[in-house]
């Protein structure tokens, strides 16, 4: 049938695009509205100064202020070490775990309930528990392991600690999710074909854990990198926990300073886009193919 | 043409219990080098544990394995020097075909060079030369099904054992593979155990046949004698017997009985173990029925070993037809013909009676 | 089973006790003790007449709940954070499932386009476009409302329901709907016959996780509200802010409420849901 003949619809159609896309369309606008279009407005108004000149003066005067500077320092202290501890311990345990496991059900429900507690209640939580006359110490005095309460809150422990009570859960089921999705034969494959446990680990079910890994380990980062409510609160928010959200906080809401606000917070989506953008970098490097059948 | 790697493969009373439910009992089988042995049965008879218990991804629950005298049951799976082809094939998804092939010489140590010439020569024998760079999702069901083939002979395993390895193909490719697995197992001297269901492909592949039904075996044999004489009713069954029919025996005589079907008939057959039984099934083949001329009425006898029925359906197979019909008493009798039958037509079916198979009714 | 002595193992299966499965038996206790420690301090402190470095409390009470409902205005922040959260389950499931249905059925030039809007607020952290988020709503004069808290908590939750709901309906046999049309149902009937009935608990899954989620964001909601649209997380956060003033007991009271209040939907939602998906379904859509 010539091309001609057949209307600009059926074309359309063809290539997938009909009235079914529409449906896509209130969910588009809204982010078009809700995030596209604050972020726009946020760079632009981050590249002129209070009064409306325009310039980089912001970035300038961020990256020229040692105490404005030290805060990407900060984040990045909290944020890798509690994303690769998270991860880290969650991919052996995810390994043992990930096939029918008794009380498997039990586990999983157990840790999602600090990941629906929130990063506040946390904070409150481990104020009492941490605290120099909670719980903790005392248990380490009774046992005599100190003599002294240790400060275990208001400083980078403290926010640390409540960064893995919150992350370590998610990060676990999240490599869990994607370790239980691994095909088993594939590991029995590898081991009729000579390889030991040890090495089946490191060439089979580790290769194939990676899209489950680094996927957890961005969520985690990112969930770290913006830790607000628990670096003021179980931190030292004008010391060592005074990280780069609480900088770009102060400037909005207590110094009412947009532009720099926005500043900041366009420095913060670049940091945390290249640290993402770096990790599924290494990753495509390292791994191809699918994630779990071999099934074309 | 290559030896086989060993000599004798016995499996001596392997049991399998999982909780409370027996997967295999007593399971005992002797497997000379470069036989090829199909392990044939419904789901759940205890073929894929067998299976696994050979490979060693399954502990066996008492019972031994040896190769020429060795023990291998205690041997983890990658001590067994085994191939193994999946049913889902089981190819490494992020390795490509190359590295999938070379996996196993590569845990074996063996050098660089040695690899490359090894991996090259086994994707040469499946037929898959110059698609090393592909990786597993790029290939299709039948060229994936090559794939762990090629994994599992680069090794020069003593012994290959494969589940299923047709079961997701499509008809035409599972015929065209099932030759070339056939013609792998000649050429390279294999020693072949072969776990499926299907009774034409263990029929055609297998120089022996093991049927299998709830954990033990309940026949071990030649395909043609399998194929001919099967052990019981439910092995007839698997084997193509469609018409099994419920019947009394009436006496018997140099190993030949009588038995009177349900509705009234007598028929001569071959004593399958029914001796001393009342109760008795009769297995006919639907190709060993012949269509002879019709008597009269319906209570005239219709001469000795055939049985009057009206057809009730006709299936076009090209060259022959299968045919449905009803007998008195509303018995079924399948049958296939080359003869031109109609629906509604009347007509006679005669068996010879080597080919009707009595067997015990408890099977 | 086996020869004594036989050093070598089938492939071990999991759940088969090793030194490195007690490892890992002690690492989740340690972890579950401690927070189970940590809640418990919590909700022990709430109900305390005074507890200053002892192992218990010096005796109980409940008064601090009632000093807590009249201090904190708790009756309003539960009114608040109940409305933002039913507003936010109803429109994003609204705006999400069609989105969804819309991935989930057809292939499309700029499809991956349209994903990688979708998915970037679930790449970022929310205070990163909190900000200029609360910026523009201001210069609309939006924040500091009910809308703007409602609008802002759309942000992360549209994205989280068609992450969720577009593999689920991508498991709905699209001839189903093929043989209800064949049947001679209408495209209002087809939805409302058969697509919506399949759906449901998937709906029912991502709205409960989406109250989980609105319930424990702190951040957009701290960025946007005004003193009268404070959910409940935003409002212990000010109170904490503000201990030395407070009775920690009443702080850690106002803890106790909203811990049940995240407990309830969590516990309705794991009767639906495999607890993997509650963290986020991203991997099968992630960038690949």
């Amino acid at each position: 049938m010539p091309e001609r003949s057949r209307s600009l619809r059926d074309r359309l159609a063809e290539r997938g695009i009909d009235r079914v896309l529409w449906l896509l369309l209130p969910a588009a606008a809204l982010l078009g509205m809700l995030f596209v279009y604050p972020f726009l407005y946020g760079l632009g108004l981050s590249v002129q100064s209070q009064e409306g000149t325009p310039g980089i003066g912001n970035y300038l005067r961020f990256f020229g202020d040692d105490f404005q500077r030290s805060t990407i320092a900060k984040t990045f202290a909290l944020a890798i070490p509690a994303a690769a501890l998270n991860v880290g311990i969650s991919i052996p345990i995810a390994y043992k775990l990930r096939g029918p496991v008794r009380h498997k059900r039990v586990i999983t429900t157990l840790l999602v309930l600090p990941a629906t507690l929130g990063t506040v209640l946390v904070a409150e939580g481990l104020i009492r528990y941490f605290g120099p006359i909670g719980w903790f110490n005392q248990l380490l005095m009774a046992i005599g392991i100190i003599d002294a309460p240790l400060q275990l809150t208001h400083n980078y422990i403290g926010v640390m600690a409540s960064l893995i009570i919150t992350g370590f859960p998610l990060s676990l089921l999240l490599v869990l999710g994607h370790a239980s999705g691994i095909d088993p034969d594939l590991e029995r494959a590898a081991a009729t074909l000579g390889a030991g446990p040890s090495e089946r680990f490191r060439r089979v079910i580790l290769p194939l854990m990676l899209p489950g890994i680094t996927i957890a380990f961005v969520l985690a980062f990112v969930a770290a990198f913006a830790v607000f409510p628990s670096a003021v609160m179980v931190g030292n928010p004008s010391g060592e926990t005074r990280v780069i959200s609480i900088a770009a906080y102060q400037a909005a809401f207590e110094r009412f300073d947009y532009p720099m606000a926005s500043a900041i917070a366009m420095i913060m989506a670049a940091l945390q886009f290249a640290v993402v953008g770096s990790v599924f970098l290494v990753r495509s490097r390292l791994y191809r193919g699918s994630t779990s059948g071999a099934k074309g | 043409m290559p030896q086989p790697q060993l000599e004798r493969l016995a499996i001596e009373d392997v049991s399998k219990v999982y909780g409370d439910h027996v997967a295999l009992r007593d399971f005992s089988l002797d497997v000379a080098g470069g036989e090829f042995v199909a392990l044939l049965g419904p789901s759940g008879c205890g073929k894929s544990t067998m299976l696994n218990c050979l490979a060693g991804l399954v502990p066996l629950t008492s019972g031994r394995i040896s190769i020429d005298g060795d023990r291998i049951d205690p041997l983890p799976p990658e001590r067994r020097r085994f191939g193994m082809v999946f049913q889902n094939y089981a190819l490494f998804p992020h390795l490509n075909i190359g590295r999938n092939v070379a996996f196993g010489l590569e845990s074996r140590r063996v050098a660089r060079s040695e690899i490359r010439a090894r991996v090259a020569r086994a994707l040469g024998q499946v037929r898959l030369e110059g698609l090393a760079d592909r990786y597993p999702s790029q290939l299709s069901g039948g060229q994936q099904q090559r794939v762990a083939m090629a994994r599992a002979i680069v090794l020069e395993p003593r012994l290959i054992l494969m589940d299923e390895p047709l079961s997701n193909l499509d008809a035409q490719l599972r015929t065209e593979l099932r030759t070339e697995l056939r013609r792998l197992h000649q050429d390279l001297g294999l020693t072949t155990i072969y776990v499926t269901h299907d009774q034409s492909e263990a029929l055609s592949l297998a120089d022996r046949l093991v049927v299998m039904r709830n954990g033990v075996h309940l026949q071990i044999g030649t395909p043609a004698t399998v194929y001919t004489e099967p052990a019981d009713a439910f092995v007839a069954a698997f084997m193509g017997y469609r018409n099994l029919i419920p019947a009394r025996r009436r006496s018997a005589r140099d190993g030949d009985v009588i038995v009177e079907l349900a509705d009234g008939v007598t028929m001569r057959g071959v004593d399958r173990g029914a001796s001393t039984d009342e109760q008795v099934v009769v297995a006919v083949r639907p190709s060993d029925f012949t269509v002879v001329p019709a008597a009269g009425s319906d209570d005239e006898a219709t001469g000795e070993n055939a049985i009057t029925c009206t057809v009730r359906v006709v299936e076009y197979q090209g060259e022959e037809s299968a045919v449905e019909a009803e007998a008195a008493g509303g018995l079924r009798v399948h049958f296939r013909t080359t003869e031109r039958v109609a629906t509604g037509e009347r007509v006679a079916v005669h068996v010879d009676p080597s080919r009707l198979l009595v067997f015990a009714a408890d099977a | 089973m086996t020869i004594a002595g036989a050093s070598e193992r089938p492939v071990r299966r999991a759940g088969g006790l090793s030194l490195t499965s007690i490892v890992l038996v002690v690492v989740l206790g340690v972890f579950f003790l401690n927070l189970a420690a940590l809640i418990l301090g919590v909700v022990l402190n709430s109900f305390a007449t005074s507890w200053f470095g002892s192992l218990v409390p010096d005796g109980l009470t409940t008064r601090w709940y009632a000093y807590a409902a009249d201090t904190f205005q708790l009756l309003d922040v539960l009114r608040v954070t109940f409305t933002v959260g039913a507003a936010v389950v109803v429109l994003s499931l609204l705006i999400g499932a069609p989105a969804a249905y819309a991935l989930a059925r057809r292939q499309f030039p700029g499809k991956r386009l349209v994903m990688l809007l979708f998915l970037l607020p679930m790449l970022l952290a929310p205070i990163t476009y909190g900000i200029p988020l609360a910026t523009a709503l201001y210069q609309f004069d939006l924040a500091g409302s009910l809308a703007g808290v409602i609008l802002a908590n759309l942000v992360p939750s549209v994205p989280f329901v068609i992450l969720l709901l577009t593999p689920f309906i991508e498991q709905i046999d699209e001839n189903l709907e093929r043989a209800a049309r064949m049947c001679g149902a209408s495209t209002p009937r087809v939805f409302a016959k058969i697509l919506i009935p399949l759906m449901a608990p998937g709906l029912l899954a991502a709205g409960l996780l989406v109250l989980i989620r609105v319930l424990a964001m702190f951040e957009l909601t701290f960025l946007t509200a005004g003193p009268g649209e404070q959910t409940l997380v935003v409002a212990l956060y000010y109170t904490v802010f503000a201990a030395g003033i407070r009775p920690t007991q009443a702080i850690d009271a106002m803890a106790v409420i909203y811990m049940l209040t995240a407990f309830v939907p969590l516990l309705v939602a794991l009767r639906f849901v495999n607890p993997t998906q509650i963290v986020a379904r991203i991997k099968q859509e992630n960038v690949r």
